[in-house]
């Protein structure tokens, strides 16, 4: 194989990873032809987008706090936040967007944090 | 949304289903892959349809008023750095509402004006997210119950009953305090305590706010009233 055709063939698979990329991380932006209807629910239909588990939950999160939560964000980052038996969580909503849900406990009660 | 993931004394993990149903989440238990609307808590497929998950209320703020309330604040990990949001131009485009065509109430509010919603049985109340300034609260009702609506010094938003002993309060400000008409008592409405005079200690019955856009709030509850006067 030619440099050229190496060089051609590197730039086709980049080009069409961009795509698939640009299809998978931005599902909710394109009007898109409506795919596979899995079923209707009081009335209204339920779609099948991607695959389960294509979005990557956390199942398993760890906390910072002090300095070094701070260091990781900024001031004005939107934030989940809870504040439960006198436990105080937060959750940026920039690292929400790649996750969606968020298996968590926060005093003693086990909870989905979603966005 | 938070909710308390333990039904039946069991507790499920979720992971994203990659459905979506009037143009939201739907979570699916690992367990049994029951389907879960993350906005009314219930399952709609499986074995667990028909059960509702219960709600804890939620904050949507920003980090430095979060953190300046509950200094002790845990952090969830970021495991790279992340510096805005992939859907940044989808929250700001007042044109983008979902994936798909849904109906929603267009008459009454621009489709991604922010509403915090509360739901009671069939009832269902909006509060423009315009309508609580720092320190604000507005009443209203939701089905027979009075309701008092107010942005704490998180950031967050706090709803709860306003009725102690069957007597329904209405609030006002007086010099920086919030104080009810009836008895003249003080209240922290975040925490919907009287902190002084004769109702002191009475604690109010939350309820469960939750943030939303009117177009996803309005589509799933078409009966919702709204508070945005």
């Amino acid at each position: 194989m030619s440099r050229t055709d190496r060089i051609q063939l590197v730039g086709r698979w980049v080009v069409g990873v961009a795509f698939l990329l640009a299809g998978f991380a931005a599902p909710a932006l394109a009007q898109r032809p409506e795919p596979e209807v899995f079923g209707t629910f009081d009335g209204a239909p339920m779609y099948t987008v991607l695959p389960a588990g294509a979005i990557p939950a956390i199942l398993e999160p760890w906390f910072v706090s002090g300095d070094a939560a701070h260091a990781q964000m900024r001031a004005e980052e939107p934030v989940l936040g809870i504040v439960h038996h006198g436990e105080a969580k937060a959750y940026s909503l920039w690292q929400l967007d790649a996750h969606e849900t968020v298996n968590d406990v926060i005093g003693d009660t086990p909870i989905a944090a979603s966005w | 949304m938070v909710h308390v993931r333990t039904v039946d004394g069991r507790t499920l993990d979720f992971i994203v289903s990659g459905k979506l149903w009037r143009n939201s989440l739907i979570m699916q238990d690992r367990q049994t892959g029951s389907l879960w609307s993350h906005i009314t808590g219930e399952a709609l497929h499986g074995a667990w349809k028909g059960t509702r998950l219960m709600m804890i209320p939620v904050m949507q703020t920003r980090w430095k008023r979060c953190v300046k309330q509950h200094p002790d604040t845990k952090l969830l990990v970021k495991d790279r750095e992340i510096t805005n949001s992939r859907y940044e131009s989808y929250f700001e485009d007042p044109q983008r509402t979902g994936m798909f065509r849904t109906e929603w109430l267009r008459q009454r509010m621009p489709a991604k004006a922010l509403v915090h919603g509360i739901t009671r049985g069939p009832h269902a109340v909006a509060v423009a997210d315009g309508r609580l300034s720092a320190g604000g609260f507005v009443q209203g009702e939701i089905g027979e119950l009075p309701l008092v609506v107010a942005r704490v010094p998180d950031g967050g938003v706090r709803a709860h009953v306003a009725r102690s002993d069957g007597v329904t309060l209405v609030f006002e400000n007086q010099e920086s305090a919030i104080v009810d008409k009836q008895t003249s008592s003080r209240w922290d409405l975040a925490r919907g305590l009287a902190i002084a005079g004769p109702e002191k200690g009475t604690r109010l019955d939350e309820l469960v706010v939750q943030p939303a856009f009117w177009f996803a709030w309005s589509s799933f509850y078409p009966n919702t009233r709204v508070i945005d006067d």
